[in-house]
């Protein structure tokens, strides 16, 4: 437990992309500081946490969504994406197609979940497995610069899970921005911003421990 | 129940050439060996098969993949009244000791259908053969088309795309239970799995290939490369008799496990369609699919997952309901993957196949009462959890749950008045005798 002048946040963000490109290696190497070349294809969807702390009075956990690279085409998505409040993009830069699909997951994203006051939720783009050779425009970063400005993405890196390059750093990223969101946000609705964007509140739980039948 | 003696002796009218000059327990486990695949022999058989498989009793059968080949009606025994079986076993509740033949039956009849067997799997993998074929091209052969011809019947287009569905197929495939070095670092294991997978796709265009489908073609794949390992340690011992070689044959590894794989496919092809969205034929789906404007529940994955929750789960256990309703878990979330998998991420391989024995005894419909059952299974730990502990029990269901107490919880929630003894935490089956 927290102490009581610390705040803690709890964010869900998405990280999605094109089979393959690396998402799961990403979570795992954010969350375990670990790498190995042989996770299994995710299936539907997946998670894990990572807990931040952000500064001396904050405790960021994060709740990061692993969706599976065929996900796309289903609805099934407007119920993953559900309540998140950031998103990396995932590319493979051995993969010219796997760029091919960034724009078509943006969209996805934005047509599907916003924030309360109607903004697109902050995304990072990573390009990864940057130790590897690159295939199109990962070679060329004007072009990806260009390409972030014009579709509004918060940012982008290179990143590679199997060196950890910039994996912390695009998460920092990230949650800078998320947390600049909650402020504007909790300004706009006069909400305190040691509240936390969504809460798992203790009544729910010991209420349903009531309703146990055991 | 038949004696030692009687059973070498059955065995002796294939084994001729015993001289007693082999080990003593080889000899013991080839007699074992012959004497289970004599039972296959006897039409009554399918009853026993179908009873160990209802109760996670083919574990240790050396002919599981004949099993599964017999429950999908790949093969056929004439005349079987499988309703009856279920309604019988429940009843009598007591191990039924006379299932396997104690001596050989006539010859006839008893021919007949292990024949039939071996003619049908001839057949099929015949046609695989052809399929295979088919689907070979070589554009370089083709004096009329050109590499960059966009004409989708283009014999370089279709080339193309073929390279670039592999690749796709690939990628999930050498992801194949990475734990398990049968699979991962397996070259011929994962070629042959990709030409399956590619086969299957270009037979059924409405399919294609899609994540997952690696994962119910992993376990199909180790069940036959374990019964033709089998053969090859009796073979050591002596010779069979040729339609055991025929139907367990290692060379048709690729074909066999294509036409079983084909067959669960039918039954679960639902948990994977989206919508009415078709895969290109290089694997990817439309770039701006009309699914935008449908309902989820038009998914047929979700609805049943709906179906399961309200229709199931609710009256078996409405506190739980209750539970992950407040917690605001649908099944979907983690319940997609159990389907797609047949739960093959929630246990390890051994008894994930005493699970698939036991769907495929009965019918895929045992599949929702499955999910309900092991959500019951943890229910303690669910109801006592908050959203974020409970969704990680969901989607990393906890490992050592007893999947025969699993099995026996749904097939009493399918049929409580057959099964209505269960209990939370059955004691040991007694040895059943035909073991």
């Amino acid at each position: 437990m927290p102490l009581p002048d610390k705040r803690e946040f709890l964010y869900k963000i998405l990280v999605i992309g094109e089979l393959g490109a690396g998402k799961t290696s990403i979570i795992k190497r954010y969350v375990h500081q670990f790498f190995s070349p042989h996770y299994r294809a995710t299936i539907g969807v997946d998670f894990a946490l990572k807990v931040i702390n952000w500064d001396q009075e904050t405790i960021i956990r994060l709740q990061l969504w692993d969706i599976a690279g065929q996900e796309r085409f289903g609805n099934m998505t407007r119920v993953y994406y559900k309540e998140a409040v950031g998103a990396f993009i995932v590319f493979d830069v051995t993969r010219a197609a796997t760029f091919d699909a960034v724009l078509k997951w943006k969209q996805d994203l934005d047509a599907k979940v916003t924030l309360p006051d109607g903004n697109s939720i902050p995304c990072v783009l990573l390009a990864n497995k940057c130790d590897q050779p690159k295939e199109g425009i990962a070679n060329n970063q004007n072009k990806i610069d260009e390409f972030v400005k014009e579709n509004n993405f918060s940012g982008w890196f290179e990143t590679s899970a199997k060196d950890n390059i910039n994996i912390d750093d695009a998460a920092k990223m990230l949650v800078q921005k998320i947390l600049e969101n909650d402020k504007v946000q909790a300004n706009g609705n006069s909400r305190p911003t040691s509240e936390p964007m969504f809460s798992l509140s203790k009544d729910q739980d010991t209420k349903s421990r009531k309703n146990c039948a055991c | 129940m038949s004696e030692p003696e009687e059973i070498a002796q059955e065995v002796d009218e294939d084994a001729g050439q015993i001289s007693g000059d082999y080990q003593l327990d080889n000899m013991s486990a080839f007699l074992k060996y012959m004497f289970e695949w004599k039972c296959f022999y006897d039409a009554d058989y399918f009853e026993e098969i179908l009873k160990n498989s209802l109760h996670g009793e083919l574990r240790a059968s050396s002919f599981r993949s004949v099993c599964w080949q017999i429950l999908l009606k790949i093969f056929t025994y004439p005349d079987r009244k499988k309703e009856n079986i279920i309604a019988e076993d429940a009843l009598e509740n007591v191990p039924n000791s006379s299932e396997c033949p104690e001596e050989t039956p006539n010859d006839e009849e008893q021919k007949s259908c292990v024949e039939e067997w071996s003619e049908h799997i001839t057949q099929c993998r015949r046609e695989y053969e052809l399929l295979k074929e088919s689907l070979e091209l070589d554009p370089t052969l083709s004096l009329v088309d050109n590499p960059l011809s966009q004409n989708t019947e283009s014999v370089w287009y279709k080339h193309f795309c073929d390279t670039e569905l592999k690749t796709v197929i690939r990628q999930d495939v050498v992801r194949t239970f990475p734990t398990l070095d049968f699979f991962r670092n397996n070259e011929h294991i994962q070629q042959l799995m990709v030409a399956i997978l590619f086969c299957y796709a270009r037979k059924y265009p409405h399919m294609c290939y899609r994540q997952g489908m690696h994962e119910i073609l992993a376990p199909i794949i180790f069940v036959l490369h374990c019964d033709h390992q089998a053969l090859l340690h009796a073979l050591e011992v002596s010779s069979v008799d040729e339609h055991l070689t025929t139907i367990l044959n290692e060379q048709y590894l690729e074909h066999d496990a294509f036409t079983i794989f084909c067959k669960v496919m039918s039954s679960i092809e639902n948990y994977y369609l989206i919508n009415d969205s078709t895969p290109t034929s290089s694997g990817y789906f439309p770039p701006n699919p009309k699914t935008s404007l449908s309902c989820i529940t038009d998914n047929h994955v979700v609805s049943q997952l709906y179906y399961i929750n309200e229709h199931i789960l609710k009256p078996a256990d409405p506190a739980l309901h209750a539970q992950l309703y407040n917690l605001k878990i649908p099944l979907t979330l983690f319940g997609i993957r159990w389907l797609r998998l047949l739960f093959g991420r929630e246990f390890s391989l051994q008894d994930l196949l005493v699970l698939w024995d036991f769907i495929f005894a009965e019918s895929f419909e045992l599949v929702n009462y499955v999910v309900v059952a092991m959500l019951v299974a943890i229910r303690d730990q669910i109801l006592s959890s908050d959203h974020i502990e409970c969704l990680s029990y969901l989607m990393r269901y906890p490992p050592g749950i007893d999947v025969n107490s699993i099995i026996e919880h749904a097939l009493h929630l399918k049929y409580p008045h057959l099964y209505p003894e269960y209990e939370p935490s059955p004691s040991p089956d007694p040895a059943h005798p035909c073991k």
